[in-house]
């Protein structure tokens, strides 16, 4: 029940990745054709890619006739492919791809690329689309990173296949460098969804990830002092079989020289008497903690890091600005490196360079990108440096107060003698 | 710096780049191909390169842009971490409670911080955890705590701490091992045979350890005692003037006798003491019967020296009795390591050099390697200055011999070099006996029984 408390960071942060992960699947499924996700290219893959085996067998059939000077290496080829087809396959529509079982026999059809592709395009989906809602849905059970960076990549090939096979309307226009219109185009918001959940699931990671094994934590720890403070001494811990013991031992001795093996055994079979041990271990554990929380109110909390926990509401008010800021960031960083153009108009660069067929080719993100990511580099190299002089600065300060402190802390309480640093072990047994 | 899910993230995002920028070739060849009249025409729509162009350089990008905010708030040089214990001295076996507390100097605040704080591996970590996983704002100071349970006598050092800073995502992390922060902790030796004498006492109320009572003779003699209130009967000599006058009332003081037993213990610290599973090693047990015999000597207020030798004298403690005295030893003999050979004949013309007469000589040595002649010569010359010497001297192989994991011809073979032992051991005590110097074999079960007999008997000896 306690670790239930404090969490609600934790789940507010699931309901939104799982808000995101089901507004990016349903938009997918919705606008998806359905014929994309075809369960018949599972046969039709494993079917070409039996084919492709044979054909490379006939190929190195044909290798060796060749080699051979066999005549007959044609009818060979043909009464192969016919046993593939016959015997191995046991059929299969061609109709699909428009190629007749002649023309596949004869070689004249395969390898056919493109029917190859769209069969491989289905059958890859048809294996995304489950794998992308089992780790999105497992994400929210234990908020793995793992899991929403598998559904993230799932979904973000999903969507490249079905845009690549063209079952899927995208519309943008490549050429406009607007930001706006980048911004409200259907391709670049479902990325952006996409981004933005990866990223909510890795904000929704790190309050789990701060929140949860300190609360696990403190109910651990709890439920151990409990168990000691209830611990009981079950057995009286006497001298009596040790002394018996004794006796023996002298008693060996006394025998014979070869009776050392039979006090050996008595060691070792005192080794093997745990319980014992841990009684008495428990009861000094037990004594130690009873004296120790009534010297030490804070040592309860101390011992379940209570005081290191943070705040579940503080989490998500440092999340969520911060997130939206990083967000805004990325959309404009992103803008500027797809049209480069923009940039490069506003940082005044040669028209040549502006006017040409070149600057509208892909490539040119690079222009911009490589010189972006250096920069940033670098201004974190020198924020760095910054900080390194700063916190010299601060940590000698720091060691002074500290050492100061301890001094004072000395001079009042380090007395060598008596009670002052004398093992608590003394104290409590009175024997000293 | 670049966690390994940055790493990833970067790398994905270069793949997909990478993907962006062939199916932008991809399409251009197939259009060639196609235009110069070469098979269908395969269309890779624009759309594709530039959705993998934009997913890339997102992930690029989202990542970048993560480093100079983690460079501002995230540096583990700021966060100062401080550790308290309870107590800087314990007993083996004993708790101690540590607190950690880790404070952030630096200006901006830490998302995640990880602080381990090491503890010797022989300690066994008995409630709480060595680590925390907080979120530290700037100034902040947070504090945990963990109880270790200290197992072996020595000297240890809690610490150092093992401080990771990480950002939110995950993305990327900075470690630092505060070195130097570590805490001394001294363990002494087990305190149990000592809690174990209360049985002894418990015996000696009921008549069962007749002799091991104190039988220092208060009222007579030359050494201070203490001082009384005067009672009928009191020699007027005897009056403190002193006191009187500042008590109001007649007080006396007393004097006690010089008979009292002033013990000098010698304890081989040579690397054959090593001997044995570590927690049970020969010196371990030496260690604890050096330990009882100075309580058993303290409780009686008679005075205890040490003298911790191997090649050469490692520690000396004159003789001296009282709770200080009592510290000093125990601190002494928590350091004892085993190493070198042992010269049991300059420790004792060492001690000898240092104290004229003591009274009870107790040498804890296993006397392996020893040269007998030398040995009983120097152990004579103790005897000569009215010493009594014994000599107790734990057997190798009852220390050293695991028998519950030895085949039947590892038995047989121990069993003949145990015989061997026995052989030289025999020659040795009988050299020593001539010389009038008990020496008593013992092994780990009996070894404290026979420190409290001859405590006893010595005390009966000197009649102190």
């Amino acid at each position: 029940m306690m670790i239930g408390r404090g969490k609600y960071a934790v789940h507010t942060l699931r309901l939104i990745s799982l808000f995101s992960f089901l507004l990016i699947l349903s938009y997918l499924l919705v606008n998806i054709e359905l014929d994309a996700f075809d369960p018949r290219a599972f046969k039709n893959v494993g079917i070409f890619l039996i084919a492709l085996v044979g054909e490379i067998l006939i190929n190195l059939s044909d290798v060796f006739t060749e080699l051979g000077g066999d005549a007959g290496a044609n009818v060979s080829k043909s009464v192969i492919r016919t046993m593939i087809y016959y015997v191995l396959l046991g059929g299969m529509d061609l109709s699909d791809y428009n190629m007749t079982a002649e023309e596949y026999i004869s070689g004249e059809a395969f390898p056919s690329p493109k029917i190859f592709a769209s069969s491989l395009g289905s059958m890859v989906m048809l294996i995304l689309l489950p794998i992308a809602l089992l780790s999105g849905l497992g994400f929210l059970r234990d908020c793995n990173v793992r899991l929403s960076v598998i559904c993230f990549f799932s979904l973000s090939a999903l969507l490249a296949i079905a845009v690549a096979k063209e079952k899927i309307e995208l519309e943008y226009d490549t050429t406009s460098e607007s930001l706006g219109e980048l911004v409200t185009s259907p391709l670049f918001f479902l990325g952006l969804i996409l981004l933005f959940y990866l990223e909510i699931s890795f904000q929704a990671s790190y309050a789990y990830t701060i929140l949860e094994p300190n609360l696990k934590r403190s109910e651990r720890i709890r439920q151990h002092i409990q168990r000691i403070k209830e611990f009981s001494e079950t057995e009286e811990i006497g001298p009596l079989k040790e002394e018996k013991r004794e006796e023996t031992t002298e008693t060996a001795k006394r025998k014979s020289i070869e009776s050392w093996i039979l006090i050996r055994e008595q060691i070792e079979e005192r080794r093997v008497a745990k319980p014992r041990e841990s009684v008495r271990v428990n009861i000094k554990l037990k004594h130690y903690l009873e004296s120790l929380l009534r010297n030490n109110p804070d040592a309860q909390r101390l011992l379940s890091a209570e005081t290191a926990r943070p705040k579940s509401g503080r989490i998500l008010l440092f999340i969520i600005p911060n997130f939206v800021i990083r967000l805004s960031i990325v959309v404009f960083l992103s803008w500027i490196v797809l049209r480069p153009i923009v940039f490069l108009r506003a940082f005044h660069a040669p028209d040549p360079l502006l006017d040409s067929v070149e600057s509208l080719q892909p490539e040119t993100t690079f222009l911009v990108l490589i010189p972006l990511v250096l920069a940033i580099i670098i201004f974190s190299g020198f924020i760095g440096t910054i900080q390194e002089k700063v916190h010299k600065n601060v940590l000698k300060r720091v060691r002074e107060e500290e050492k100061e402190k301890e001094e004072i802390e000395k001079g009042t309480t380090m007395v060598f003698t008596g009670t002052g640093t004398a093992p608590s072990t003394i104290e409590t047994d009175g024997n000293s | 710096m670049l966690s390994p899910r940055g790493a990833f993230t970067i790398f994905g995002g270069v793949v997909l780049i990478a993907f962006g920028f062939a199916a932008t070739q991809m399409h251009i060849a197939f259009t060639t191909y196609h235009a110069l009249g070469g098979g269908k025409q395969i269309n890779v729509p624009e759309e594709l390169p530039f959705f993998l162009l934009l997913m890339g350089c997102i992930m690029i990008l989202s990542t970048v842009i993560g480093i100079p905010i983690f460079r501002l708030s995230a540096d583990p040089r700021a966060v100062v971490v401080t550790r308290k214990i309870d107590r800087e001295k314990v007993f083996a076996g004993d708790y101690v409670f540590v607190e950690v507390t880790m404070k952030n100097t630096g200006l901006g605040g830490i998302d995640l911080l990880e602080v381990y704080d090491a503890y010797p591996q022989i300690f066994e970590l008995a409630l709480g955890e060595n680590w925390v996983l907080t979120k530290l704002e700037s100034g902040q100071e947070v504090s945990f705590a963990y109880v270790v349970r200290a197992l072996k006598r020595g000297r240890y050092n809690l610490g150092p701490s093992k401080v990771i800073v990480k950002d939110r995502l995950g993305l990327f992390f900075e470690e630092e091992v505060k070195e130097g922060n570590e805490t001394e902790l001294i363990v002494y030796p087990p305190y149990e045979d000592i809690a174990k004498m209360t049985v002894v006492g418990k015996k000696r109320l009921m008549g069962r350890a007749f002799g091991i009572h104190k039988t220092r003779a208060k009222g007579i003699g030359s050494e201070f005692f203490a001082i009384r209130e005067y009672v009928m009967g009191d020699e007027f000599r005897r009056i403190d003037w002193k006191g009187f006058a500042r008590k109001g009332k007649p007080m006396v003081r007393d004097y006690e006798d010089e008979k009292s037993l002033t013990s000098i213990i010698f304890l081989d610290c040579s690397g054959s003491m090593g001997g044995g599973p570590p927690a049970n090693s020969k010196l371990e047990y030496a260690i604890r019967a050096a330990v009882l015999l100075t309580h058993l000597a303290f409780e009686r207020s008679d005075p205890v020296g040490l003298c911790i030798f191997s090649d050469k004298v490692q520690a000396w403690i004159k003789p001296g009795r009282g709770q200080r005295k009592f510290y000093e030893i125990l601190e002494a003999l928590a350091v004892v390591e085993p190493g070198g050979g042992a010269n049991i004949e300059g420790a004792t013309e060492f001690v000898l050099s240092q104290v004229r007469k003591a009274g009870f000589f107790m040498v804890i040595s296993d006397l392996e390697h020893a040269n007998v002649e030398k040995l009983t010569k120097s152990l004579k010359q103790a005897v000569a200055r009215n010493n009594n010497v014994v000599v107790l001297a734990p057997f190798g192989p009852f220390f050293e011999v695991k028998v519950g994991t030895l085949s039947p011809v590892e038995k047989a073979l121990a069993e003949a070099v145990a015989e061997e032992y026995f052989g030289e051991r025999a020659k040795v005590i009988k050299e020593l006996q001539k010389a009038e110097i008990d020496t008593i074999s013992v092994g780990p079960d009996d070894i404290l029984s026979v420190v409290i007999d001859t405590w006893i008997k010595q005390k009966r000896i000197s009649g102190a």
